[in-house]
């Protein structure tokens, strides 16, 4: 159904990202193509989709052939009409912001007759499950119902393929259901389905083949090897997830906290008391008000009742974590965030130091093409330099591997300093060892135990040989 | 509170009207704001403000939600409580204040001019703006216009937590800080915008500008009932005079 072989592609005026890749994806089958973040993957869907060469010409060797045709020989109308591509950030497939509005034109777009256009659309709204939401805007959809809305686009044009790129990106346990219960009705629906994603557990048991991306080329790995990985336990091994033991000064007492937008109360008597070294993981769905609680804690948000006191600096590193920067080189990054500090020389050869000591030897580099982990780390040792001691990271995982994840965890274990991170799918609490956790729900925070539910175990040893080259 | 400017663009309710009357009718309400209403007789520029803002209020109440009529409300308010403010200044600065009545139906009336263009601006829908701007010949201004307005609500709240990041990073006295960030931001944003664009296309609405026989309704009810505004204030007061 898709095939690439000897595959070469590169973005004008750099090297060759796809180097002779090979590619065989057959009719019917659901593959996943996971690899490490910057590994190209979502370059090897820009050319396939002829994206690459038409948008950001580039150059491309070797062929693609899909449902049987050379992929030059097809028009664009032909194409959306065989392969779909359903977006790492399906808020970008929105022309319009009414979601009947953005599937209805399209539709007849593709169909060029009101009463087909509408009987595509009302089939294909069926069968997603999205027609109580046709009438709403498309920002006002949770994550779950935006990536099921953008499904039914790509849809509707009743292609043979879909592809997709990070489908669980930024998306909560509720929102992973919703996308594993259509990709099982995609699937007996004989779509063939290519999945680009690095978060690769939740999806272990709906894909047939496993391909790793890794050098610019792809290989085959045993779907058993992915299998064993990812352990279900009882709830007996839960403690394995760790308890942090706080000690030290109290840097921030929240007490009986409750916030509102509006007439939404998302807080609700919330009280937390955070140590200087502690470590707390915050875990519950998107807007269940976790980044809320943590820009009161930071002091960005005043609660309508209770109080919040801090005795140190507190730091938000946002979800999107390339908005923490503001210059265009590490160095510059250090001078400004000392600027604040009493003794700014101080804080920059303490800075410099600190930025050595976590792996930051090249000051000139500049943050925006850093990795998302590296980002991350960065924006935690720039914080430290300055003297911020209340780190609060929001959603720091999504864009993460396990293995970065592991990595960003290892590393906040040996920053000084009380970390409060939050995560939206339980798929990262086997990771976070060392970490007390809490889960924040309908506006109350409570000590997250797990005690009546089965929690994943990842096998870090087979995830690491996995990544390993 | 940006999250809540997308929205200022955008429509809840299709009513099914043309095109013709959604422009007609805001339209119209802002011509006889500038035209009819007569700011030296205070006792009939009142009667004439009172029924324009009823009018309105009504048609953001069809076409949105109470909300919306409460935003409504709370922007009067806002602009009425900043001129109090500038009036009372000048009296404490010893300057010659403005009439307080003079104060009052001036703002009302450049509010209500606002809410005639929100009134415009929710009832009308994207693909309307588009469609119309490609009849001028606007081709590539419409698309932009589109996808502009389209994708105005994720680049506002990427906005507001860029500022929320910077004022807490910075000490909130360097905000113009937040501007790199965000302009690599809307462009790795436009980008992925362009390739979803290229895959999805720009597909067009069939625009209803033809009139129906309620759209003939409404545009007689709205220019009868302004016609009477600007004459029966004036039998009123004359009668009372």
């Amino acid at each position: 159904m898709l095939e690439a072989k000897s595959l070469w592609f590169r973005y004008p005026n750099s090297s060759w990202i796809l180097r002779s890749l090979d590619l065989d994806v057959y009719e019917g089958e659901t593959i996943l193509v996971i690899g490490r973040s910057g590994c190209g993957k979502t370059t090897l869907i820009r050319a396939i989709m002829g994206i690459g060469t038409n948008i950001y010409g580039g150059e491309i060797r070797g062929t693609i052939a899909i449902d049987g045709k050379m992929l030059e020989d097809y028009s664009i109308e032909e194409l959306r009409k065989v392969i779909q591509i359903v977006n790492q950030d399906p808020r970008t497939h929105f022309i319009y912001p009414h979601v009947y509005e953005d599937l209805y034109s399209y539709s007849l777009q593709i169909y060029g007759d009101r009463k087909k256009a509408e009987e595509a659309l009302d089939t294909v709204s069926s069968s997603l499950k999205i027609k109580h939401i046709l009438n709403r805007l498309y920002f006002e959809l949770s994550g779950g119902e935006l990536r099921r809305v953008a499904i039914a686009k790509a849809m509707l044009s009743k292609p043979k393929i879909i592809i997709f790129d990070e489908p669980l990106m930024w998306l909560d346990d509720i929102g992973v259901k919703d996308f594993l219960d259509t990709l099982a009705r995609l699937k007996s629906s004989g779509i063939t389905i290519v999945i680009f994603e690095h978060r690769f557990i939740p999806l272990m048991n709906f894909v047939d083949r496993v391909q790793k991306f890794s050098n610019g080329s792809i290989k085959e790995v045993p779907l058993d090897t992915f299998r064993k990985s990812y352990l279900i336990q009882s709830e007996n091994r839960v403690a394995s997830i760790g308890r942090s033991t706080p000690g030290g000064r109290e840097v921030a007492i929240i007490d009986s906290v409750w916030f509102r937008y509006d007439s939404n109360t998302v807080l609700k008597n919330i009280s937390i008391r955070i140590n200087e070294n502690d470590a707390i993981a915050i875990y519950g769905y998107n807007g269940s008000g976790k980044s809320t609680l943590l820009k009161v804690i930071a002091g960005y948000l005043k609660p309508q009742r209770g109080s919040v006191k801090r005795f140190g600096k507190a730091i938000y590193i946002p979800q999107l974590v390339s908005l923490f920067f503001t210059e265009e080189s590490v160095e510059l990054e250090l001078k400004n965030i000392c600027r604040n500090s009493k003794d700014s020389k101080k804080c920059y050869s303490n800075g410099y130091s600190i930025l050595k000591k976590y792996g930051f030897d090249d000051l000139m580099q500049t943050p925006f093409t850093l990795s998302w982990g590296q980002q991350e780390k960065l924006a935690v040792a720039l914080s430290l330099a300055a003297g911020f001691n209340i780190f609060l990271l929001d959603e720091p995982f999504s864009g993460l591997t396990y293995t970065d994840r592991i990595a960003l965890i290892e590393y906040l274990e040996t920053v000084p300093g009380a970390k409060i991170v939050t995560i939206s799918s339980s798929d990262s609490i086997p990771l976070l060892k060392g970490f007390k956790l809490y889960k924040l729900d309908n506006g109350s925070l409570i000590e997250y135990t797990s005690s009546s539910k089965a929690l994943h175990s990842i096998d870090l040893d087979i995830i690491t040989t996995i990544y390993s080259d | 509170m940006l999250r809540q400017l997308a929205y200022l663009f955008t429509y809840r309710v299709d009513t099914g009207l043309s095109l013709t009357t959604k422009l007609y009718i805001p339209v119209t309400i802002m011509l006889f704001l500038i035209l009819a209403i007569n700011p030296n007789h205070i006792l009939l520029a009142s009667i004439q403000l009172v029924a324009i803002l009823a009018i309105e209020l009504s048609i953001l109440l069809y076409i949105g939600s109470l909300k919306n009529v409460a935003s409504a409300i709370v922007f009067i308010a806002i602009f009425i409580v900043l001129g109090l403010i500038t009036r009372t200044l000048s009296i404490i600065l010893g300057y010659e204040p403005a009439n307080l009545e003079d104060m009052v139906v001036s703002t009302i009336r450049v509010v209500e001019f606002f809410l005639a263009i929100t009134i415009a601006f929710q009832w009308i829908k994207i693909s309307e703006y588009s469609w119309f701007l490609k009849k001028m010949g606007l081709t590539n201004i419409a698309t932009l216009v589109t996808i502009t307005l389209t994708q105005l609500s994720p680049i506002l709240v990427a906005y507001s937590e860029a500022l929320t990041t910077i004022k807490l990073k910075y000490g909130g006295r360097v905000l113009q800080k937040a501007v790199k960030p965000l302009i690599i931001y809307s462009i790795n944003y436009g980008r992925d915008v362009a390739e979803a664009v290229y895959m999805y296309g720009i597909p067009e609405l069939n625009i209803q500008f033809s009139i129906k026989e309620i759209d003939v309704a409404l545009m007689m009810v709205t220019t009868t009932v302004l016609v009477l505004l600007g004459i029966m204030p004036k039998i009123i007061v004359g009668l009372l005079l």
